[in-house]
């Protein structure tokens, strides 16, 4: 294997906030898969779930492929978020999320029951 | 036969009211199409707050059969944008634009667009992130607090572009400085989250899924119509509501179709809206332990 590096600075790509799955889609299937890689996050000070979901799928592959990558210069509230999105992909447990169902029987009802609600 | 309808909403900042005023158009509009109408009349519309904002944004960019009318076009609906957004895409300006609201307690109605080109990713990232900083610019809150606006914004738009197949998503903020709390609007007038999973090509099993409210039942529950990743749950609409109901004590509204959901209560909302819209109401009454992570499963 090649070693040659590719340094990935995400603030050329983006203004200090990673907000879209389909924009991390976009710059990694750029990325040539020939030579280590740095993904280097400087001046990022957030980071999407949905878009750290889609890097941890790219770096699980990366993995896989024994292609070696350093994650550098993450401020501590990306890396908790990091930390947080790649425990919650090796869980196969969820919680539950309660819905409570209401039932009116007339659009009055239901007028009434907005028109009491605080704020 | 009436060829115009005459736009009579609630020109309170309180949410049920605005949902009230909502419901009640959707049903006139329904009438009024089915009767041959063509213009939306807008003389006594005086006051656009973000909810009312962004939904008729959409009605208007949906039904292009319908023409807005006698829209006041100077002052307060020139300086929100209102009724189609200002326009990244078409604005190269936009970002200057933007800051001039720093001093403002609101920022305009923003278009977004939702197609996978590079010019579109691009701008739709620098609008959230933007968005993000004037709010925090607006409301002097503290990080903790933005961290968790951004990602209501960040997680509610990305629902848009993965799966309202719209071609433009919208957003809308005011800031009630002395009532205390700020309302933030995202929406589209996509194909909602019913034909959503109506849609789903994937290998999960959502036949059982066949009312809106069933819908929006699933997607607050996560279960995610991405194609791609098919095993992963999503936890946008989730978490999101999570931290806004739990962590900031907000209210958290969305609709699609006939299903209205108010914070963990869902019912049928008598009408129909074709798209999605999602609303969040944050109170700023700053709680200093506040942390998104504590919501994030």
């Amino acid at each position: 294997m090649s070693h040659n590096k590719q340094h990935i600075i995400l603030n050329k790509y983006f203004e200090n906030q990673i907000n879209f799955r389909s924009s991390l889609s976009f710059l990694i299937n750029d990325i040539d898969q020939n030579s280590e890689i740095i993904f280097d996050f400087n001046d990022i000070e957030f980071i999407s779930r949905a878009a750290l979901h889609e890097l941890i799928s790219y770096l699980r592959k990366l993995d896989a492929n024994q292609i070696e990558y350093e994650l550098i210069h993450l401020n501590p509230d990306v890396k908790l978020m990091l930390d947080k999105v790649e425990q919650s992909m090796d869980k196969n447990t969820k919680s539950n999320t309660y819905v409570r169902k209401l039932h009116f029987n007339s659009h009055e009802d239901l007028n009434h029951y907005l028109e009491s609600m605080e704020a | 036969m009436r060829n115009e309808l005459v736009i009579n909403t609630t020109t309170k900042d309180h949410l049920g009211s605005q949902l009230t005023s909502i419901r009640v158009f959707l049903n006139q509009l329904e009438t009024h199409i089915e009767n041959g109408g063509r213009t939306l009349n807008f003389y006594k519309y005086r006051w656009s707050p973000p909810l009312l904002s962004v939904f008729f944004a959409n009605i208007i960019e949906r039904y292009t059969q319908i023409e807005p009318a006698k829209i006041n076009s100077h002052g307060y609906f020139k300086y929100i944008h209102f009724p189609y957004g200002l326009q990244p895409l078409k604005n190269n300006n936009w970002k200057e634009v933007l800051n001039t609201y720093r001093s403002k307690s609101y920022i305009p109605l923003i278009r977004f667009p939702n197609n996978y080109t590079e010019e579109a990713r691009g701008i739709r990232e620098d609008i959230i992130s933007h968005t993000g900083r004037l709010i925090k610019e607006i409301s002097s809150l503290p990080v903790n607090y933005i961290n968790g606006i951004s990602y209501l914004l960040g997680e509610l738009t990305d629902n848009i572009v993965e799966h309202s197949n719209a071609n433009n998503g919208w957003i809308s903020f005011q800031y009630y400085r002395q009532k205390g709390y700020l309302d933030i609007c995202i929406g589209d007038s996509g194909m909602g989250l019913l034909s959503s999973y109506k849609n789903y090509s994937g290998t999960k099993d959502y036949s059982h899924i066949n009312t809106p409210i069933d819908a929006l039942k699933n997607a607050i529950k996560g279960e995610s119509t991405k194609k791609r990743n098919t095993n992963e749950r999503g936890y946008g609409i989730h978490t999101s509501r999570a931290i806004l109901t739990k962590g900031f004590g907000g209210k958290f509204v969305m609709f699609s179709g006939n299903a209205l959901l108010i914070n963990d209560e869902l019912m049928n909302f008598y009408c129909n809206y074709n798209g999605t819209i999602a609303f969040f109401r944050l109170p700023c009454k700053v709680n200093s332990s506040f942390s998104i992570y504590n919501f994030l499963e």
